[in-house]
C-alpha cells in the first residue's frame, strides 16, 4: 500500500512536476467549462483557428521582445472579433474565410520563427507545448484567466445559453447577440492563450472539446455537463501526467491521448449500455 | 393586462402600423408600398409564396431590417424601441433543439429581456414561469429536455417564454410547419387565450392551413399587398391565384399538403 502512495507522491518532489500538475489541472477546469459551450455551439473549428492565429501573435511577441502572452492574446482577440464580424456578413462561406485567416497567421508565425537560431526547438515547443517548463508566472496567468472566465461566464451564463439556443429570438428580444458572441469567442481565446505554454497550439483544442464530448455521452443537463467535463478533464490530466512521468512520454500528448481513450471507452460503454436496453431518455418525439 | 404606454405620437390602439413601406436588401427590393395595420388584441396571418416578402416584413417588425422608405411602428414606437414588448418565434430549424436545457429553462429566458443581467431569476420568476407553462397546458413537461418535446409542444414552450417576457406582440414565423391538424388546433386555442389578454398574434405561413382560417385578418403578400381583410374575403380563390400563381397549396384536415393546380 505504501508503495502506491510513494508512486503517487514521487513526482511531487520535483518542483516542475508539481507545477505541471497544478497548471494543467487549472487548464482542465477552465477548458472544461469553456469547452462545453464550444462543443455545443459547434465552435471546435473556430477554437482551432484561434489557437493557430495566436501562434502568429506569440511569434510576433517573441521577435518584438514583449511578453508572449500579450502577443498571443492580442492576435487571438483580433481573430475572435474578426470572426464575429464575418459571422454577420456571410458573403464568403464562414469556414473558407476562417481557414484563410488562421493558416495565414500561422504561416507568418512560422516565417517569423525561422529568423531565429533555434528554429526547430522553438517550433516544437510552441506546437506541442512544454508542460514541464511551466513557471510560477504561467500558473498566475492561468489562474487569472480562470477567475476572469468564471466571473464573466457566471454573469452572462443565461444570456449565452439564450443566444446559443435561439439567436434570432434573443436578438428580437433585445439581447446584444453580437456582443455576447464576441464575449464567448474571447473566452475561448483567453483559454487557448493561457493553455499554449502547457499543451501547445495543436493540442489545446483537444483539452476543450474531448472532455466535454465525453461528458455529453452520459449527461444531458448543461450545468451537469460542465461539471462532468471538468471531472473528465481533471482525470485525464492526472492519469496522463503520471503515465508520462513513469513512461517518459511527452506530457501534453499523453494527457490528450488519455482524454481520447476516455472518450472512446465512454462511447463503447454507451453502445453496450444501449444494446442491453438501458433506459435513455428519448432524444426527440 | 396593462398595455404599454405609447410614445412618439403613434397610435397605441394599433399593435402594428406599416405605412408606405418599401423594404429589401442591398441588391434588391422585396416589398413595395405596404400599408397594413393590426389592432391590439387581434390575430393576423401573413400568407404568400416563398420569396414573397413574409420574412422581410417580419424582419422590419423586429427592427432587424430598417425600411428603405415608409414607416413601421410597433405599439406606436419605432421597432427597436418596442423590442421588450415583442417576442419573435423563429422558424423551427433556426433553433438548436438539441441544446441541453429543460422546458422550464427556456421559459425562464423570458425574464432576460426585461431584467438586468446581474440579477439571477428568483422564486418569483420561477413561479411565473410555471404559471406560463400552465397557461400553454404544459405543466407536466417543465423538467423534460426541450428536445424531447413534440413540435407543437416546443412552440407552446416558446409562447410561454413570450408570456413571461410579457410581450404584447407575438410574431410566429411559419408556426404551422411540421404540425398536424390537431397540434395546429392546440396552438389556435393558445392564440385565442393570448387575444383575450389583449395581446396581438401575427403568424406567417406559405401554405393554407387551419391557422389561416381562424385568424382575424389575413394579409396576402407577393412583393406587394395582393389583398387583405378577414379570411372569408382575403382567401377567395381569385386572390389565392394572384398570390400563389397556378399552384395553390392546401393543407387538408388530416394535415396533408395538397397542391391545387389551377388550369385555365
Amino acid at each position: 500500500m505504501s508503495t502506491v502512495v510513494e508512486l503517487l507522491a514521487e513526482p511531487f518532489q520535483y518542483g516542475f512536476m508539481a507545477r505541471a500538475f497544478l497548471g494543467v489541472s487549472l487548464i482542465a477546469v477552465l477548458a472544461g467549462v469553456v469547452g462545453t459551450f464550444v462543443m455545443l455551439k459547434g465552435l471546435a473549428f473556430i477554437g482551432d483557428a484561434i489557437a493557430h492565429a495566436s501562434f502568429g501573435g506569440l511569434v510576433a511577441a517573441m521577435l518584438l521582445g514583449v511578453p508572449l502572452h500579450l502577443g498571443a492574446l492580442a492576435f487571438a482577440l483580433l481573430t475572435a472579433a474578426g470572426l464575429t464580424a464575418l459571422g454577420r456578413k456571410t458573403a464568403l462561406r464562414a469556414d473558407t474565410s476562417l481557414a484563410i485567416l488562421f493558416t495565414g497567421a500561422f504561416a507568418l508565425g512560422v516565417l517569423g520563427l525561422a529568423t531565429r537560431s533555434n528554429f526547430a526547438g522553438d517550433l516544437s515547443a510552441l506546437l506541442v507545448g512544454s508542460v514541464l517548463a511551466i513557471r510560477p508566472a504561467d500558473i498566475y496567468w492561468i489562474a487569472a484567466a480562470a477567475v476572469i472566465t468564471g466571473v464573466l461566464l457566471a454573469a452572462a451564463f443565461r444570456h449565452l445559453v439564450y443566444i446559443s439556443f435561439d439567436p434570432a429570438g434573443a436578438e428580437a428580444a433585445g439581447l446584444p447577440v453580437a456582443g455576447l458572441q464576441w464575449l464567448l469567442l474571447s473566452l475561448v481565446a483567453l483559454t487557448v492563450v493561457v493553455s499554449l505554454q502547457a499543451v501547445g497550439v495543436v493540442l489545446v483544442v483537444a483539452l476543450m472539446i474531448t472532455p466535454a464530448a465525453t461528458a455529453s455521452l452520459f449527461v444531458r443537463r448543461l450545468e451537469r455537463l460542465m461539471v462532468t467535463a471538468v471531472a473528465c478533464g481533471l482525470a485525464a490530466t492526472w492519469l496522463g501526467l503520471y503515465l508520462s512521468y513513469y513512461l517518459s512520454t511527452p506530457p501534453g500528448a499523453t494527457v490528450v491521448t488519455v482524454a481520447t481513450a476516455q472518450f472512446t471507452i465512454g462511447l463503447i460503454v454507451r453502445r453496450l449500455g444501449r444494446g442491453r436496453g438501458a433506459a435513455r431518455p428519448p432524444r426527440t418525439a | 393586462m396593462a398595455r404599454a404606454p405609447a410614445s412618439g405620437g403613434g397610435n397605441d390602439r394599433l399593435s402594428v402600423e406599416v405605412r408606405d413601406l418599401t423594404a429589401g436588401y442591398d441588391d434588391r427590393i422585396v416589398l413595395r408600398n405596404i400599408n397594413w395595420t393590426v389592432p391590439c388584441g387581434t390575430s393576423a396571418a401573413i400568407i404568400g409564396p416563398n420569396g414573397g416578402g413574409k420574412s422581410t416584413l417580419l424582419r422590419t417588425l423586429v427592427g432587424k431590417l430598417p425600411p428603405l422608405a415608409g414607416t413601421v411602428r410597433v405599439l406606436g414606437r419605432p421597432p427597436r424601441e418596442a423590442r421588450h414588448l415583442l417576442a419573435y418565434l423563429p422558424q423551427h430549424e433556426e433553433i438548436d433543439w438539441q441544446f441541453p436545457i429543460r422546458a422550464i429553462d427556456v421559459v425562464l429566458q423570458g425574464v432576460l429581456a426585461r431584467t438586468p443581467w446581474w440579477r439571477p431569476p428568483g422564486k418569483d420568476a420561477l413561479a411565473a414561469a410555471m404559471a406560463a407553462l400552465e397557461r400553454v397546458r404544459l405543466t407536466g413537461e417543465a423538467d423534460r429536455p426541450i428536445g424531447a418535446l413534440s413540435g407543437g409542444q416546443r412552440q407552446r414552450v416558446l409562447i410561454a417564454r413570450a408570456l413571461l417576457q410579457d410581450a404584447q406582440v407575438i410574431l410566429l414565423d411559419e408556426p404551422a410547419t411540421g404540425l398536424d391538424a390537431r397540434a395546429q388546433h392546440d396552438l389556435l386555442d393558445v392564440v385565442d387565450d393570448l387575444k383575450r389578454e389583449g395581446r396581438t398574434v401575427i403568424a406567417t405561413t406559405h401554405d393554407l392551413n387551419c391557422l389561416t382560417d381562424h385568424f382575424d385578418t389575413v394579409l396576402c403578400l407577393r412583393g406587394e399587398v395582393i389583398c387583405q381583410g378577414p379570411p372569408e374575403v382575403a382567401l377567395k380563390p381569385e386572390h389565392l391565384l394572384a398570390v400563389f400563381g397556378k399552384h395553390v397549396p392546401l393543407v387538408t384536415a388530416e394535415g396533408r399538403v395538397t397542391i391545387f393546380e389551377h388550369r385555365r
